[in-house]
């Protein structure tokens, strides 16, 4: 059987943070980084290394609340419950899915009784025989956002039992980074899809040409990255003709559906960009705090 | 004063409204419309060069 404790994470850092007075819990995270799929390059991207889980860039959309993964070729995996795959499905599922032992007769003799495994209704009646319940067209959204069958199974774990909450990200995004901002990100990252989802903790830096209320912000706290200058891409005097000093840092909070788009910084004056980069309407970032760096960015 | 002064290269696009349209040239691999929107929001030659290095549109 799948154990509850086996997604759990005694992040309490996390469960009770507070920011600027918000409490923002599991289910509303202060933190976010939408799935992969919402910047996906066609190039290596110089952070790649940094950003080791995230997919390459491949087409822009302007909700990335809504947006599926396009890659294809799901198959729901039926797993035994020591993680032996039984049986693989082309079905447009991603879920991974435990077949308990006491379940195991009946699925096999269901496998051998259907001419087509592949077929959606099928698989439908399959996952809701083992899981117990049917899994709506938002989860399996949300299975198709996550990274690996990980955390497929520890949403999946989280859904039939409440338990559990976001961790399975969180563990699967800790074996991948070590920078701890990354790995809040990371959990969000996780969880992408999930309606839970309403806030996420923004950040403008600014100075000179650049203003406090511009169209960018990035989900990664600035404070937390070397070189943060180059990697989002920030006009520094070059051939753009402007200069973001980099001399203030605003953290705000924003609701993700005003988030239009997101994408990874692009190139500018010799800086290589990469870093994740939101584009937020002006007024629709809720200020909490507004700080001057020393050294400038 | 131009409405990209002090904005990143996403930012002059999202301004543009030319976002998508950027990303969706640069998948077809289009360097001519790459270059052609970047051009609109006012970025120079050495800019834009270092834009079509950075998607491999540009040895």
């Amino acid at each position: 059987m799948l154990s509850e404790n086996k997604y759990l994470y005694n992040g309490k850092e996390l469960q009770d943070e507070q920011l600027g007075g918000v409490n923002l819990d599991h289910y509303d995270y202060h933190t976010r980084f939408y799935d992969p799929a919402l910047g996906r390059f066609t190039t290596q991207d110089p952070l790649a290394d940094e950003f080791s889980s995230w997919t390459p860039y491949h087409y822009v959309h302007n909700n990335p609340i809504n947006l599926v993964d396009p890659t294809g070729m799901a198959a729901t995996k039926y797993e035994d419950e020591e993680g032996n795959t039984l049986l693989n499905t082309n079905d447009g599922s991603d879920a991974v899915v435990t077949v308990t032992d006491d379940k195991r007769q009946g699925f096999d003799a269901a496998v051998k009784g259907t001419k087509n495994t592949d077929d959606v209704d099928w698989n439908k009646s399959m996952k809701a025989y083992a899981l117990g319940f049917n899994l709506s067209d938002k989860q399996e959204t949300a299975l198709s956002r996550l990274n690996s069958d990980w955390s497929r199974k520890g949403a999946i774990n989280y859904w039939k039992t409440g338990k559990g909450g976001m961790a399975f990200g969180l563990k699967e995004v800790l074996s991948q980074w070590t920078n701890p901002e990354l790995v809040v990100h990371g959990i969000a990252a996780g969880v992408a899809g999930f309606g839970a989802v309403s806030r996420s903790r923004v950040y403008r830096v600014y100075g000179g040409d650049s203003g406090p209320t511009g169209r960018s912000w990035t989900p990664i706290n600035p404070r937390r990255v070397t070189g943060f200058r180059d990697k989002a891409g920030l006009p520094s005097g070059g051939a753009s003709g402007y200069n973001n000093t980099g001399r203030f840092v605003v953290d705000g909070i924003v609701d993700n559906r005003n988030i239009v788009g997101s994408q990874r910084a692009i190139p500018l004056d010799g800086n290589r960009g990469g870093l994740p980069e939101y584009f937020i309407e002006p007024g629709n970032v809720m200020i909490k705090r507004v700080s001057g760096v020393n050294p400038e960015f | 004063m131009s409405k990209y002064k002090g904005a990143t290269v996403n930012e002059r696009l999202y301004i543009s409204g030319r976002l998508d349209d950027f990303y969706m040239a640069v998948e077809k691999k289009n360097i001519d419309e790459v270059k052609k929107i970047l051009v609109e929001v006012e970025l120079k030659t050495e800019s834009i060069n270092e834009i079509l290095k950075h998607f491999k549109l540009l040895d």
